[in-house]
């Protein structure tokens, strides 16, 4: 699995939606999922964030609303306009959005963003610790989908077990206090 | 370990036991083996290090000659052939702290060797060092010098032997503003349902990324008349000379660079390249005025439209960059076109 990217299998499997089966009928109710894209100009993306927020406030009539992506910089952008439509209409928001190195995290944030999730860094390498048998075959499972050789065209960058999904269990601790005051 | 790790120390006059304020203006000074609380940090070292030379310096002195005091000291530090230096700790005293810092940095960037400096979070030298230097976290009292040069000993050793670092609550240091990997107890799909339900039921929850801090600001008076105007071109898409012969980084920039356009009409694609990261280069690589309209602000410029095209193009690659040398880069930017005499600038980005 690339940073950047997934396959369908993944996409299909989604974390957040297991979560979510997972919790129905008991401390939530899943009211379903917003499929989008993320445009390239500012008026698409404006009107893009528009229209996957009120499908969720208005279609789904969701109270809550959790938004996650797959791709690199300029869809940040994407994923705090929804999370800012949600809010004016009345749908709390929180994201699921991966953060890349270990210097810089993601500098898009508006000042009302206030509940982020990190999958981690992209851009940290990952020491595995020892581990017995059993827990090795979990890791691999996160591990082995990733390419080893670089993607042609693509600028040499190292492949994490990272992704904005949020498949590894991988977190940035204290985020708040390391980051530059 | 078979050879011990070889420790330089450094010290203020004070500590070094020369004198107090009064002899804050002595330059700097080398003696083999441990002075002063070098003498517990021999101790805590023990059988893994030996403090094999004192370098001091007088606190106004080296406040007054930072670089000519850094230069002389790092020449004779170096006859020692050093494996660590430990600075400080400096506890409260901002000057005192200030040159650990600098004397720390210099020795990592031209020694290649580890420092650890010491000193109160109050400390002058803590704002200005702690994302290039590791320092721990010494108090203000002196009376804590033992257990403070332990934990900078414990650092060192660490460092000097490659040895991954806690975080810097465990270790005792100030944080570097560095954030690292690391294993979570949920996933985070389970961590994200879980702040969405605290959010909806309005309870307390904290997200895991902080709102960067940017500072605004005011943008200029518009150009009133552009016939008058001297206007020029910035481009944070990477255009750089062809080969890329100042080696500009496509990519996380930490510098810009300056293409001469006085007398050209018109960016020959084939005397210019474009290099970055964020974006699929081939188009403006076919015709860089995709990316600078050199071509356009001339034509304007003949027909009197605007008064004069600046000489230079200033570029650099903005994808990925760290906020802080963004801002570093822009106001580097903006002195030279400032001092240069322009008044309007057109940014194309990507």
């Amino acid at each position: 699995m690339f940073s950047y990217s997934a396959f369908t299998y993944f996409a299909q499997n989604h974390p957040l939606i297991q979560e979510l089966y997972k919790r129905h009928q008991r401390d939530l109710w899943f009211a379903g999922v917003v499929v989008t894209v993320a445009p390239v100009t500012i008026g698409e993306k404006q009107r893009n964030s528009h229209l996957a927020a009120r499908l969720a406030s208005e279609v789904l009539g969701a109270d809550g609303v959790i938004a996650t992506k797959i791709g690199g910089g300029a869809v940040d952008t994407d994923l705090m306009m929804i999370y800012e439509r949600c809010e004016e209409m009345g749908v709390k928001a929180a994201l699921i959005i991966m953060e890349r190195y270990p210097d810089t995290g993601i500098t898009f944030v508006p000042a009302n963003v206030n509940a982020l999730v990190t999958p981690g860094l992209t851009r940290d390498p990952i020491v595995l610790p020892p581990s017995n048998e059993s827990s090795a075959v979990t890791l691999c499972f996160w591990i082995i989908p990733i390419p080893t050789t670089p993607i042609p065209g693509y600028l040499p960058c190292r492949p994490t077990a990272s992704c904005g999904f949020g498949w590894a269990t991988l977190s940035v601790p204290s985020a708040r206090s390391e980051l530059p005051g | 370990m078979d050879e011990k790790i070889r420790v330089v120390h450094y010290l203020n006059q004070f500590f070094a036991q020369i004198g107090g304020e009064e002899k804050a203006d002595i330059g700097p000074g080398f003696k083999e083996g441990p002075m002063g609380p070098g003498r517990a940090l021999q101790q805590t070292l023990g059988q893994q290090g030996e403090v094999v030379a004192t370098c001091f310096c007088g606190d106004n002195y080296f406040a007054e000659h930072l670089e000519e005091a850094t230069e002389e000291l790092l020449g004779q530090m170096a006859n020692f052939k050093p494996q660590l230096l430990i600075a400080g700790p400096a506890f409260e005293s901002g000057r005192y702290g200030v040159a650990c810092g600098a004397i720390g940095q210099a020795a990592q960037e031209r020694l290649s060797i580890p420092a650890v400096a010491g000193m109160d979070a109050e400390n002058a030298g803590t704002g200005v060092y702690r994302k290039k230097v590791y320092i721990v976290d010494s108090g203000s009292s002196v009376v804590r010098m033992a257990p403070v040069l332990q934990r900078m000993t414990a650092l060192g050793l660490k460092l000097v032997q490659g040895m991954p670092l806690g975080r810097p609550e465990e270790e005792g240091y100030f944080p570097r503003g560095i954030k690292r990997n690391a294993f979570a107890s949920k996933p985070p799909a389970e961590r994200a349902v879980d702040m969405l339900l605290a959010k909806i039921r309005g309870e307390p929850f904290e997200s895991e990324i902080a709102t960067p801090q940017f500072h605004h600001i005011k943008p200029a008076a518009a150009v009133r008349d552009l016939s008058s105007a001297v206007i020029a071109l910035v481009t944070d898409g990477g255009l750089v000379t062809e080969g890329n012969p100042e080696r500009m980084e496509p990519g996380r920039p930490t510098r810009f660079t300056t293409i001469a356009v006085e007398g050209i009409d018109r960016l020959d694609s084939k005397e210019f390249d474009v290099v970055h990261s964020g974006y699929d280069t081939a188009f403006a690589n076919q015709d860089p005025h995709r990316l600078v309209p050199l071509d356009v602000m001339r034509e304007l410029e003949q027909q009197g439209v605007i008064g004069k095209l600046h000489e230079s193009i200033h570029t650099t690659g903005g994808a990925h960059a760290a906020v802080e040398n963004a801002t570093r880069i822009g106001q580097g930017i903006a002195e030279r076109l400032k001092s240069a005499g322009v008044t309007g600038v057109i940014l194309t980005s990507t």
